[in-house]
This record gives C-alpha cells, sequence and structure tokens, in this order.
C-alpha cells in the first residue's frame, strides 16, 4: 500500500516552520514588522473564501503537474521537464482553441483540452522513448526539451499567433466557446479544476489498487529484480512519462482555457519545477500532494499580494520554494537520525 | 575592411567563449565524479550579481572577481553539503538551489540598489581592461584577436592545458575518472570518494563563479535579471556534447560562442537571414544539437556511470 510516514510529516512541519523563521528574517532585512507580513502572507493565502478560493485555483496546475511526475518519480524516472511539457500544452490548447472556435460550445473546449494534454504528453516521449532505448539520462535530455519549449512558445507569441491588436507578447484571447465555464459567478474557480480534484482520488485507486501502480513501485524500488519478473521496464518509462506529460499538458490547458484565456510570456512560472518538490514533499501520495499544492498555492498567492501591497520585490515566492526543500531535508535527517534513531530505537548517529 | 570586420568578430568570439569555458571546466570536474549539479545555472546568477555589487561599491573589477568565485565555491558546496553529506537526490536539490537563486538575486539586487527612489539603472564604470602582450599580440592577425584580451583569456590558455594534464595524464584524473564511473569500487580501492568530491566542487565552483563574474566585470556594464538566461544549461548541453572530455568540451563552446557572437554582430547586416530564422531559434540551437547528437550518435556519448546518482558509504 502506498503510506505517509509520521516522520516525513513531522519534519515536513519542522522545516515549514524554519522556513517561516527564514521568511522573518527576510521581512527584517526588508525594515517590516514582521509578524504582521507574516500574518498577511497567511491572509492574503487563505484568509477569506475569496483568498481560498483563488488558492484552490492556483493549487491546480501545481496539483495536475505534481500528480503526473508522482508516476514518474514512483517509477525512478526523473522528470524535470514539466516546465516545457507545460508550455507545449499551453499553445496547442490555445491554438486548437484559437481555430476550433466556429465549432458550438462546449466541443472546442473539449477538444482543446484533450488537445493540451497530448501536446505535453507527446512532449514528454522524447526524454522518455530517448531513456527507455537509447538509454541516455532523462534528466539531462527533459532539462534541454524545457528550453527548446520555451524559446519555441515564445517565437510562436511574438510571431505567428501573436495578438495583432495588443503591444504585448501574447496570443489572442481564447474564444467564448473553449472558456471552461465558472461553477460560481465571480470566482474563477471552473470546471477544469473540478476535473483536476476528481484525479486525486483516481490516482489513488490506479496506484494503490491496479497492475500498474504495483509495477512502477517494484520496479522504483529495485529496477534489477523488476526485470526477473518480467516488468517490460521500457514500455512502463514510456507510460509513466506519457501520464505525467499529459497532466502537465492539461494544467496548462487549465490555466489558458480557464483562468488566464490566452498565452503569455512566462504563463508557467516555475510551476513545473516547483511542482517537482511538491510531489516529493507530498510523500509521493495524492492526498499528501493535493495538500502541500494547496499550501504552496496559498503561499504563491499570498507572497504575490503582499509584495504588491508592501513594497518587496516578487522574487520571494522564488526564494521561499527554493528554501522550503533544504530545510525540510535538514529537519527530516535531524528528526530522523536524532530523535527516531537515538531516543526510540536507541540507536547511535551513524 | 573586411579584415576588420572579421578581426573584430573573432575577438568577441573569444570573449563571449571566456565565461563558458570557466563555467564548462568548473562543472566538468564536477560531473567527471558523478554529481550532476545543475544548479550551475544559480551559481552564475549569484556571482555575477555579487561581482556587480562588489565592483560597484569598491570600484574594482578584480576584487568583483575574486568576491564571484569565492560565492561560486560557496553555493557549489552547499551542494556538496546536501548531496553528498545530507544525500539529497541531486536533481531535487539542484532545482531547489536554482530557485532559490533565481528569486534571491532579484531580491537582494532591488535591495542593494534601493529600487523605489532610484530612476536610472545602476553602471559601473570600471571594467576589466584589455592587456596588450607585448611580442605576441603583434604577431599577424591572430596575435591581435588572442593576445589582446582581458587578464582572464589568459587564464584559459594556462586553465585548458592544465584540465586536460589533469584529468588524462595524472593519478588525480584516474581517481576523479573513477570516483565518477564507479564509486564503491573505488571506495574500496581507498580513495576517499568524499574528499575528492568536495575537492572537485571547490574547484568547479572557484570556476564556475570566476565564469558567471566575468558578465557583469567584462562584458557588460549594468546588471540584468534576466542576463544569465540559460547560458548554465547550455554549458551543461555542451559539456555533453563534449561528451566529458575538456578538449571536445571547449570546442563545442568555441563553436556555440561563434554562432552567438555571429547573431550580435550580423544581426544587421543579415536582416533579411534574421528575420528567415528568428532569435528563438539560435538560442534553442545549443540544445536541439544536444538532443539531435545523442539521439543519433547516443552510444558514443557515454556519461560518467554515477552521474547523478547517490552514493553512500557501505556500512
Amino acid at each position: 500500500m502506498v503510506t505517509i510516514k509520521i516522520v516525513n510529516v513531522v519534519s515536513f512541519f519542522l522545516g515549514f516552520s524554519i522556513l517561516l523563521l527564514f521568511t522573518v528574517l527576510l521581512f527584517l532585512v526588508a525594515g517590516l514588522d514582521p509578524l504582521t507580513s507574516i500574518h498577511l502572507l497567511f491572509y492574503y493565502g487563505f484568509g477569506s473564501p475569496n483568498y481560498l478560493i483563488e488558492a484552490l485555483l492556483r493549487s491546480v496546475p501545481l496539483l495536475l503537474i505534481s500528480l503526473g511526475l508522482m508516476f514518474t518519480f514512483i517509477a525512478g524516472v526523473w522528470n524535470i521537464g514539466a516546465e516545457g511539457q507545460f508550455c507545449i500544452g499551453a499553445i496547442v490548447a490555445a491554438s486548437i482553441a484559437l481555430y476550433t472556435a466556429w465549432m458550438p460550445f462546449p466541443i472546442p473546449l473539449i477538444l482543446a483540452t484533450i488537445g493540451g494534454g497530448l501536446g505535453g504528453a507527446l512532449y514528454a516521449l522524447v526524454p522518455a522513448y530517448l531513456r527507455a532505448v537509447r538509454n541516455i539520462n532523462e534528466v539531462l535530455t527533459s532539462l534541454m526539451l524545457n528550453y527548446i519549449a520555451i524559446y519555441f512558445v515564445s517565437y510562436l507569441i511574438l510571431g505567428p499567433l501573436r495578438n495583432p491588436t495588443t503591444n504585448f507578447a501574447e496570443t489572442p484571447p481564447i474564444p467564448e466557446t473553449a472558456i471552461a465555464p465558472r461553477i460560481l459567478s465571480g470566482y474563477r474557480l471552473n470546471y477544469l479544476s473540478i476535473l483536476a480534484f476528481t484525479l486525486i482520488p483516481i490516482t489513488l485507486i490506479v496506484l494503490s489498487k491496479t497492475g500498474f501502480g504495483m509495477s512502477i513501485r517494484f520496479m522504483g524500488q529495485n529496477p534489477i529484480a523488476a526485470d526477473f519478473i518480467a516488468i517490460d521496464r521500457k514500455r512502463l518509462i514510456l507510460r509513466t512519462m506519457f501520464i505525467s506529460g499529459f497532466l502537465a499538458g492539461l494544467a496548462a490547458a487549465h490555466e489558458v482555457l480557464g483562468v488566464v484565456h490566452a498565452v503569455r510570456q512566462g504563463i508557467s512560472s516555475s510551476y513545473g519545477y516547483i511542482s517537482i518538490g511538491i510531489a516529493y514533499f507530498g510523500g509521493l501520495h495524492p492526498i499528501g500532494i493535493f495538500l502541500v499544492s494547496l499550501l504552496a498555492a496559498g503561499i504563491i498567492n499570498g507572497t504575490r499580494l503582499i509584495c504588491f501591497f508592501l513594497g518587496i520585490p516578487i522574487g520571494l515566492s522564488d526564494i521561499l520554494f527554493g528554501a522550503l526543500p533544504i530545510f525540510v531535508f535538514i529537519s527530516n535527517r535531524v528528526v530522523e537520525r536524532l530523535i527516531v534513531n537515538r531516543l526510540i530505537y536507541g540507536r547511535g548517529v551513524q | 575592411m573586411s579584415t576588420v570586420i572579421i578581426y573584430d568578430f573573432l575577438r568577441a568570439v573569444v570573449r563571449v567563449s571566456a565565461p563558458l569555458c570557466y563555467a564548462g571546466l568548473g562543472e566538468l570536474l564536477v560531473e567527471k565524479t558523478g554529481m550532476l549539479n545543475i544548479s550551475i545555472e544559480g551559481t552564475l546568477w549569484l556571482s555575477s550579481l555579487a561581482a556587480f555589487i562588489i565592483n560597484y561599491y569598491y570600484g574594482n573589477p578584480y576584487y568583483g572577481v575574486f568576491v564571484g568565485m569565492f560565492v561560486g565555491m560557496l553555493y557549489y558546496l552547499l551542494f556538496g553539503l546536501f548531496s553528498i553529506y545530507i544525500g539529497l537526490n541531486q536533481v531535487l536539490i539542484g532545482v531547489a538551489l536554482n530557485l532559490f537563486a533565481y528569486g534571491s538575486t532579484f531580491y537582494i539586487y532591488r535591495f542593494v540598489f534601493e529600487w523605489r527612489e532610484r530612476t536610472t539603472i545602476p553602471s559601473v564604470k570600471t571594467l576589466m581592461d584589455d592587456l596588450r602582450i607585448p611580442f605576441l599580440s603583434d604577431a599577424p592577425f591572430l596575435g591581435g584577436v588572442l593576445f589582446n584580451q582581458p587578464i582572464t583569456v589568459y587564464g584559459l590558455y594556462i586553465l585548458i592545458p592544465l584540465a586536460y594534464y589533469l584529468l588524462n595524464k595524472t593519478m588525480y584524473g584516474l581517481y576523479i575518472t573513477s570516483i565518477g564511473e564507479n564509486p564503491e569500487a573505488s571506495d574500496r580501492l581507498g580513495i576517499s570518494v568524499f574528499k575528492y568530491r568536495l575537492l572537485c566542487l571547490c574547484l568547479g565552483g572557484l570556476l564556475v563563479g570566476l565564469g558567471g563574474s566575468i558578465f557583469t566585470t567584462y562584458l557588460s556594464n549594468i546588471y540584468l535579471d534576466q542576463m544569465i538566461a540559460g547560458r548554465g544549461f547550455i554549458v551543461i548541453a555542451l559539456l555533453i556534447l563534449g561528451s566529458w572530455t575538456p578538449l571536445k568540451t571547449i570546442g563545442a563552446i568555441l563553436l556555440y560562442s561563434f554562432i552567438e557572437a555571429f547573431q550580435y554582430r550580423f544581426q544587421a547586416l543579415f536582416a533579411s537571414l534574421m528575420t528567415f530564422i528568428p532569435y528563438q531559434f539560435v538560442l534553442m540551437l545549443p540544445y536541439l544539437t544536444t538532443i539531435i547528437a545523442l539521439t543519433v550518435i547516443g552510444r558514443k556519448i557515454k556519461p560518467p556511470a554515477w552521474l547523478g546518482k547517490h552514493y553512500t558509504r557501505i556500512k
């Protein structure tokens, strides 16, 4: 079964508290009152129904990407190309939406959503193929493909797909027929977001109840033994990467069709990179990932708003997400080695 | 007339390639020991900013370079602390350190230069000077290209043969390669894996920091947030193309610098060509070439066998 270890949960919260202390330090450097600023950070993150729904909305791309990454990480495949898959998914979804605008309402939306997912998935198949068939390190290739995708999208939105009526580097707005309808008027949460949340139980079932989930866990833990019980590793690498890319593309479709309604420069504000940490800290478990991505989304929203209102440079959320893994891992080691090993089992520090 | 243009162009190639060569050699040393440090990008960002700040306040680019090197070393050692001693996944910690560097350079730059009050972009007046070497620079044509450059370029003339010699002809090079290929076996033979990895991280960090600081102490007199723009990853790509050997890597870097300098120099000259091939495709080129090369001759490009894997001592 898929489980979450208590040690990891404890160390995550310990690391998170150290991160908050670090944030206090940053606020002090900026010459702000730290307690008010921390309060505002959480208020803008989760404080009112409006902000909470915004956090839910922001958590959707993070959730989708990290659910996809979860499969690859469990299988021991290090896909760090989610950023590129997201970009390709976004541009494919937008172009399908733009070129099928003449069809009646739900058809362009459905086509664009699936197309975005497939775009990301096909893009993810490139490093997957190279890893599975040629045995080339997928970290290197997916990293390279990120930049290829970013420049390609940048070319498209400055060139052929540019909106002729504005000065910004963006595509024309998504036509009405392809926009995901909102659930509550006044809030940006839409039906594609609901689709994302239904994926949590689905991935949980796939992971814990199916042969596929079983074999990827087996493969991740012992790839050589996986060969002996005739697990087709090549096929599993291709499949997990396909799922990962598909979900990244879906996340992009959600952003394009549900939230931004266009593709802009920097549409993926390093979601692909942040999600790597989220997948890992969610304990590679769908529910853990959901909680962590909600927390992360609240922090992103909170930092953006306090940066805007208190006049701090917006680099804060990147700093926090860079520092979070560092603190969490240090506290994980401290908890494991000092408390669990020494106090509970009476073993010394190795 | 045309010789002057070509002369200028070749000097620009050497100039553009210098920081990449340093970063490439530094990262090569680290990857040879089996550590995949993708936080090279963040290291370049941080060291270029550090060099810029020091140069701005002390008015001496060489101080900036020294501090940049030091910052590079510290950031590489931070990576080493997490990957070697705490045992984190190298990819994860690399991505995290990159994000941290993106955010903190953005933050620090704005605080150091009081972004709210300032109306002009801070710029430095002191950049590294070109040093003309008396007799060699008088040699026809290439003399001026190779020997009328800042001191950092001359450092490379010593460093490249040294790196080649160190990695291919000495015992230490053999140790480093064996650690990258199989740390377990190396450890059993009595080679201290952790010591050599830390040593390579120190040296590599110094070189990458030096490469990063050249951007703001020689190439440009202002600092921009998007200045490095993925050059760290380009270095990793070129390292793959150079199949982890010093000379081939330098060759790949020179080839890339040739294209980059060509693009800057002749943008106006070949305007029609540039509209035909947008600049994004030029930026894409090193990545595309790497992917294609890996697909076509992937079997010949062999990374260190333990690249990116964690190693703990057998208990």
